[in-house]
C-alpha cells in the first residue's frame, strides 16, 4: 500500500505530460467558376470573285468561327441573311429534305426587292429575281465527339450543340462553282454580292 | 509507521521548501503543467472566379493560435481530391528554408468533376500547359507567420509546411491570391469548367 502511494505522488511530481497529436477541423477555401462562352469569328476566306460571264463563283468563300464555353451543352445557331430593300431576309434555303442548301448573295449597291429572293427560294426564273444570285453552300463544320451540326429545314438555319467545355472550330463553306440555275443573268448588276452570317448562343 | 513516512515526504516535499527556504538546502521540483492550445479560424473563405480565372477577392485562411508554451512541428496541409476520392496535396512550394513568410503554389480542384491526379500534378509543376489539367487551378499562395518560422517540407510530394511557434499568441495565414498561375486556367480553351472549386486547409500534428 505504501508503495502504491509513495509511486504514484512521484509520478505525479515528476512525469510530464503525454504528447499527442491531433488536427484542427477542416476549412474549406471555395471559388466558383462562372459559366461563360463566346463566339467569335477567326478569319478564313470571307470574298470572292463572280464571273460577270457565267455567274461562277472563281475561288471557295469559307468563313472560319470558335465556339468556347466551359459548361456542357451549348448551343450554337448560325444563320445567313441578304440584305433587300424591304430589309434583311433569311438567306437560306433548300431544295427540300435538307439535302442541298443554297445561300442567296444579294447586290449591296443595288439593293433587289424582296420578290427576288422569294424568287430564288421559290421557283427561280431568269427575269423574276434581278440582283440576287443564289449558290450552294455546305454545312458547318462537325468536330468528330466535339460537336454535332443539324439542319432545320423548316426555319433555314442551322443549330451546332458542343458537347464538353472547351473550343470547338467550324465554319460555313461557299464552294467556288456554278450559280444555282436561273439565278445569275443580264439583270444582275456589278457591284458587291453580300450575305450576312450571323452566330449566336440558344 | 507508513503512515508516518507517507506524511513525512509529503511535509518535505510540499512544505519544508517554502517554509524553511532561507534556512536548509532546497531541492527544485519541475512540475510540468499541462500547456493549453487555442486555434481560432478565421478569414475570407469564398469568392468566385470569371472567364479570365481572375477570383472576385484573395481567398485567405487565418489560424489564431494562443499557446502557453512553444510549439514544435505543427503542419499546415492543403488537400484537393482527384478522381479517384483521393487526397493530394494542394501545396507545392520551391523552397524549404525557415522563414517567416513562404510562397508557395496552391491548387484548387472543381469539386464536382474531380480532376485526375494528373491535372493536379501538371498544376504544381514548373511548366504547367492548360490543356493538361483540366478542373484545377492554381494559384500564387503566401504563407506566413506572425511570430516563428514555416518550413516547407516535400514529403515526397504530399508537401506541408512545418511551423514553429513560439508561446503566445500567433496568427497562421494562408492567402491566395486572385490571379491564377499561368497555364493552369485558360481562357482560349477553357478546360477548366464551370464549377465550385475547393481546397481543403487544416493545421495538424497539434500536440494535446
Amino acid at each position: 500500500m505504501f508503495n502504491r502511494i509513495f509511486i504514484t505522488i512521484i509520478i505525479l511530481l515528476v512525469s510530464t505530460s503525454q504528447a499527442f497529436a491531433a488536427r484542427t477541423n477542416s476549412t474549406f477555401l471555395d471559388a466558383d467558376v462562372e459559366s461563360w462562352q463566346s463566339l467569335n469569328f477567326t478569319g478564313g476566306t470571307i470574298s470572292s470573285t463572280i464571273s460577270c460571264g457565267t455567274g461562277n463563283l472563281i475561288t471557295t468563300i469559307r468563313p472560319t468561327f470558335r465556339i468556347r464555353s466551359n459548361i456542357f451543352g451549348s448551343n450554337v445557331r448560325v444563320s445567313v441573311a441578304s440584305n433587300t430593300l424591304s430589309g434583311f431576309t433569311n438567306a437560306i434555303f433548300d431544295t427540300g429534305g435538307g439535302a442541298t442548301k443554297y445561300v442567296i448573295l444579294t447586290n449591296s449597291d443595288d439593293l433587289p426587292p424582296l420578290s427576288s429572293v422569294t424568287n430564288i427560294k421559290t421557283s427561280p426564273t431568269i427575269l423574276g429575281n434581278p440582283n440576287a444570285i443564289a449558290y450552294e453552300v455546305l454545312d458547318p463544320d462537325e468536330q468528330f465527339l466535339r460537336t454535332n451540326v443539324t439542319y432545320d429545314d423548316v426555319n433555314d438555319y442551322w443549330n451546332i450543340e458542343k458537347f464538353f467545355p472547351g473550343t470547338a472550330n467550324s465554319d460555313l463553306e461557299i464552294p467556288s462553282g456554278p450559280a444555282l440555275s436561273n439565278t445569275f443573268g443580264t439583270n444582275d448588276a456589278s457591284g458587291d454580292y453580300e450575305a450576312t452570317i450571323t452566330i449566336s448562343f440558344i | 509507521m507508513k503512515k508516518y513516512l507517507l506524511f513525512s515526504i509529503l511535509y518535505l516535499l510540499f512544505f519544508v521548501p517554502v517554509a524553511q527556504a532561507a534556512h536548509i538546502a532546497t531541492n527544485t521540483f519541475y512540475v510540468s503543467a499541462q500547456n493549453t492550445i487555442s486555434i481560432v479560424t478565421s478569414g475570407t473563405l469564398s469568392g468566385t472566379i470569371d472567364s479570365d480565372g481572375i477570383i472576385s477577392n484573395p481567398l485567405n485562411i487565418n489560424f489564431r493560435i494562443t499557446t502557453s508554451e512553444d510549439l514544435s512541428g505543427i503542419q499546415l496541409k492543403a488537400f484537393v481530391l482527384d478522381d479517384k476520392g483521393q487526397s493530394i496535396s494542394a501545396f507545392k512550394c520551391g523552397s524549404t528554408t525557415p522563414s517567416p513568410s513562404a510562397n508557395a503554389c496552391v491548387v484548387l480542384a472543381d469539386f464536382y468533376h474531380r480532376p485526375t491526379a494528373a491535372s493536379i500534378l501538371d498544376c504544381e509543376c514548373n511548366c504547367p500547359e492548360c490543356s493538361l489539367n483540366p478542373d484545377s487551378i492554381a494559384y500564387p499562395g503566401t504563407i506566413s507567420i506572425s511570430e516563428g518560422t514555416v518550413a516547407y517540407v516535400d514529403n515526397s510530394g504530399s508537401g506541408y509546411f512545418n511551423c514553429e511557434v513560439p508561446s503566445g499568441v500567433v496568427d497562421l495565414s494562408l492567402v491566395v491570391a486572385t490571379t491564377p498561375k499561368p497555364g493552369t486556367f485558360s481562357a482560349e480553351n477553357p478546360l477548366d469548367e464551370a464549377d465550385p472549386y475547393r481546397v481543403e486547409v487544416f493545421l495538424d500534428n497539434i500536440p494535446e
